[in-house]
């Protein structure tokens, strides 16, 4: 694939940013009860939407190789422990552009034909899921495993059921732009997570945890962070490229009425 | 805002040029050497192995003659999280289940369980952890940023002939590590700037839409102050004629010299070893003695 100059250098400024923000914890907005969200992932999306996938991967490359690096040389949690291993770090963060770009392109520039095709795809991919779960032995008798699949499944057949209604409805590039922030989050979230179950449910990495406490901090962190995302993404998006909407003129210190 | 100040970078690693005979090597060499040994050390778990990975990281040390007390502040910070692990383990660890497929139990108290298995796994982490600081310290001292952006570049040419956009990548590296303190500097100047006119960022309550909306001034600026200076970088370089990776001739030529293959056989020997060593016969008999 050709990769052009100014995409080389975007995507080297934005992977300088995401690293940037987990450095002096710029990236993290504190939240309820001590949970700090993370907004690093942020630029892989700005990245994918502005110069396409490969840019949005080399920046999930950068910031999971940071995010990689950094759970070994500052660990604030017992949650660095897994980011210490790169299945956990890195391979999850390269999905987050090549996602958000997809999402952003089926919404944008809807073709319907396709976009039904791929949306159809993600809603059988679902269902098998589901049907994986309950109808065979993959999972033997581990409950918590299974409901985290099917509440993985039924998301994600929401969201292509959301699509569908985006794809065909037509409503522009804010939309679009929004739709690929919460796609592009919610990979960071859900791939991290199951990769974090599975290698510790193998007994291939330490120490354990049940799939529970995964489903917990998928639901505690991944909500506010969709929402910051999409509020920063599009915020980012439409100010670069101009684009104006609601409110115009200085707003950073109005008071919120 | 209480961490006004701190945003220069904080030092991730420094570079020692001791000169010694590791320095001297092929930057490929120094870092596929350590990505190697580093590989080994992530995959195996078994308490003994590790220990003898540790040992063979503070020799590597030595031979790049880094003061040890300099590595070693590397993990001072690592201690608190130690901890965090350790309770971790104790609480989160299937005691019960290693119990009873045969692991002794160390502790017992009630319905509380604390199996030797568990404390094993926990030790095993501990020093997979020391030793893979130890070994990132030791590849930060002997390679700086140039050394490793070559390096990554020189490792990756060989695919370059399917397609593999090896200097390209090389090259958002380079640009990644130079635009760092660049936005590490704007942003002091944004939040310096904001607090200035009252800003306070992260601070008070609010729900989430309103607490994202107070990092906006300094988020929204930062990025597009990052993506108007990429713009103007990749206008400079098309002006200047930069066409990309084929055809372009390179000021450092990278050359193999026979102590760069003997270091690299040593390495992946090493890294051989730590792989397939099975120390448990040994680990029996140690506790057997005791």
């Amino acid at each position: 694939m050709r990769i052009s100059v100014r995409q080389i250098v975007i995507a080297g400024a934005l992977g300088a940013i995401a690293i940037l923000l987990g450095a002096t914890r710029l990236g993290f907005i504190p939240f309820v009860l001590g949970i700090a969200i993370t907004v690093m992932h942020v630029p892989a999306i700005v990245g994918a939407v502005l110069e396409g996938p490969l840019v949005g991967l080399i920046i999930g490359l950068l910031f999971g190789l940071f995010s990689c690096a950094w759970a070994y040389i500052a660990p604030t949690g017992p949650g660095d422990a897994y980011f210490q291993n790169p299945l956990v770090s890195i391979i999850p963060r390269m999905c987050i552009g090549p996602v958000a770009y997809l999402v952003y392109r089926l919404t944008r520039e809807p073709r319907s034909w396709r976009s039904a095709l791929i949306l159809g795809l993600v809603l059988l991919l679902a269902g098998g899921a589901i049907g994986i779960a309950y109808g065979t032995p993959t999972f033997g008798d581990n409950a918590g495993a299974r409901l985290v699949t099917l509440g993985a499944a039924l998301t994600l057949a929401a969201l292509a059921l959301a699509g569908l209604g985006l794809t065909l409805g037509r409503l522009g590039e804010i939309a679009a732009i929004g739709a690929a922030a919460v796609a592009g989050t919610l990979t960071n979230t859900v791939l991290v997570l199951s990769a974090i179950g599975w290698l510790t449910s193998h007994g291939w990495l330490n120490p354990p945890v049940p799939w529970s406490v995964l489903l917990a901090v998928g639901l505690t962190n991944g909500i506010p962070e969709i929402v910051a995302a999409v509020l920063i993404t599009v915020a980012v998006v439409a100010a670069w490229r101009q684009i104006e909407f609601g409110r115009k003129g200085a707003r950073i210190f109005r008071e919120e009425a | 805002m209480s961490e006004w100040g701190t945003f220069r970078m904080l030092s991730i690693g420094q570079y020692l040029p001791t000169g010694s005979a590791l320095h001297r090597l092929d930057p490929r060499v120094r870092l596929l050497g350590v990505l190697l040994v580093g590989c080994a050390l992530l995959v195996r778990g078994q308490v003994t192995v590790l220990l003898l990975g540790l040992v063979v990281v503070i020799l590597l040390l030595a031979v790049a003659r880094i003061p040890l007390g300099h590595a070693l502040r590397g993990l001072r910070p690592l201690w608190p999280f130690f901890l965090l692990l350790l309770a971790f383990q104790l609480l989160f660890y299937p005691h019960r289940q290693a119990v009873a497929a045969g692991s002794p139990a160390l502790w017992q108290a009630g319905r509380f369980v604390v199996s030797s298995a568990g404390i094993t796994a926990l030790v095993a982490l501990w020093l997979r952890m020391v030793a893979l600081v130890l070994l990132l310290t030791l590849l930060t001292s002997i390679a700086d940023a140039t050394d490793l952006v070559h390096a990554v570049e020189g490792l990756f040419r060989p695919l370059q002939r399917i397609g593999f956009p090896a200097h390209e990548l090389a090259l958002v590296l380079v640009v990644a590590l130079r635009f760092l303190p660049l936005l590490a500097r704007e942003a002091d100047r944004l939040v310096k700037a904001q607090a200035a006119r009252g800003a306070d960022f992260g601070r008070g309550g609010g729900r989430i839409v309103q607490r994202v909306r107070k990092t906006f001034p300094l988020l929204i600026p930062l990025f597009v102050i990052a993506l108007r200076r990429a713009e103007e970088l990749a206008v400079a370089m098309e002006a200047r004629g930069y066409v990309g990776g084929r055809g372009r001739s390179h000021f450092v030529r990278l050359r193999m010299r026979p102590t760069d293959w003997l270091a690299l056989t040593t390495a992946a020997a090493l890294a051989t070893m730590l792989l397939w060593l099975d120390l448990r016969p040994l680990e029996a008999a140690v506790l057997r003695i005791f």
